[in-house]
């Protein structure tokens, strides 16, 4: 491809961004096009080598990047691998943030992609077989709060764990992260006819094992 | 919507609302981000086109010279072999 081509596609993809902006400027969303106004400005200093820019957009969401990475492990050092792996990938790819979106949106897709690769990886690497606790059973009921979404998270990742990883995937977006079947499918990278079947069918697996296991 | 999905939703619901680990990791990615600011060191192409140009040069000069080289020795071979 040519540069002048390559070039046009920037300008294209540049007018688009602003449109969105402007549209999410003129509805109800001013404070969602500030934001994206803010990141775009952010990344653009980070690409032409602002180092303190990048530490700021780490600095912004490494939380909110470490809380969805909760979801594909429970391990804090592994946590704090996948975040550092998110930025990085992040890092790499910053040319192709198109500012149409608040940036944490496109972080959270490269999130999903890591933390997908990450349960493939060690998926290969052992069969692993956490025992299958009862949901009736699961810590909601606890007399510290904080204690209380602790074993729920423990418990629904023991139990997405038996699942084969697409499965897991998909119930994590849709249960665990509470996103609709759209939103899944653009953070899976998966169509959303893929994510509703893919659901359907992990729901039904998940329901056979437990049941199975209560026999 | 069943039991089973009614249980599964709250209990994603307790889980969701699970802080997030307190990690810091803006050091970690800043060192591992200093890698790929690195500039490429470029390959000088000086020396490479002159051995290209040296190779070739050589080469010519074995694929002229070989037939008569051949021919000045080829009276002495035979001369062995008799």
């Amino acid at each position: 491809m040519t540069d002048a081509v390559i070039q046009r596609e920037n300008s294209w993809h540049a007018i688009i961004g602003a449109l969105n902006v402007m549209a999410m400027s003129q509805s109800s969303e001013p404070k969602v096009a500030e934001q994206v106004a803010g990141d775009a400005a952010l990344v653009e200093e980070a690409v032409s080598g602002d180092d303190d820019s990048f530490k700021a957009i780490v600095d912004l969401h490494q939380s909110a990047i470490a809380k969805q990475m909760q979801r594909f492990s429970r391990d804090t050092a592994i946590i704090e691998e996948l975040v550092h792996d998110v930025f990085v990938e992040a890092y790499v790819s910053l040319k192709s943030y198109r500012a149409d979106s608040p940036l944490i949106h496109w972080l959270r897709k490269i999130a999903v992609r890591v933390g997908y690769r990450y349960w493939k990886r060690r998926s290969r690497i052992s069969e692993k077989t956490v025992p299958l606790t009862e949901v009736e059973s699961v810590g909601l009921v606890s007399d510290d709060e904080e204690s209380g979404h602790r074993n729920a998270c423990e418990t629904l990742g023991n139990l997405l764990d038996c699942l084969p990883v697409r499965d897991r995937l998909v119930l994590t977006l849709i249960y665990w992260d509470g996103c609709s079947t759209a939103e899944a499918a653009e953070l899976s990278g998966w169509s959303q006819a893929a994510v509703k079947v893919q659901a359907f069918r992990a729901r039904k697996r998940l329901q056979q094992l437990i049941e199975e296991s209560l026999v | 919507m069943n039991d089973f999905e009614a249980n599964l939703n709250k209990l994603a619901e307790a889980a969701r609302d699970e802080p997030a680990p307190d990690i810091d990791i803006r050091s970690r990615v800043m060192h591992t981000v200093a890698a790929y600011q690195q500039p490429v060191t470029r390959l000088d192409l000086l020396p490479i086109a002159f051995s290209g140009v040296a190779v070739t040069v050589a080469a010519s000069l074995v694929f002229v010279c070989l037939p008569s080289l051949q021919m000045i020795l080829d009276p002495w071979a035979s001369y062995f072999t008799q």
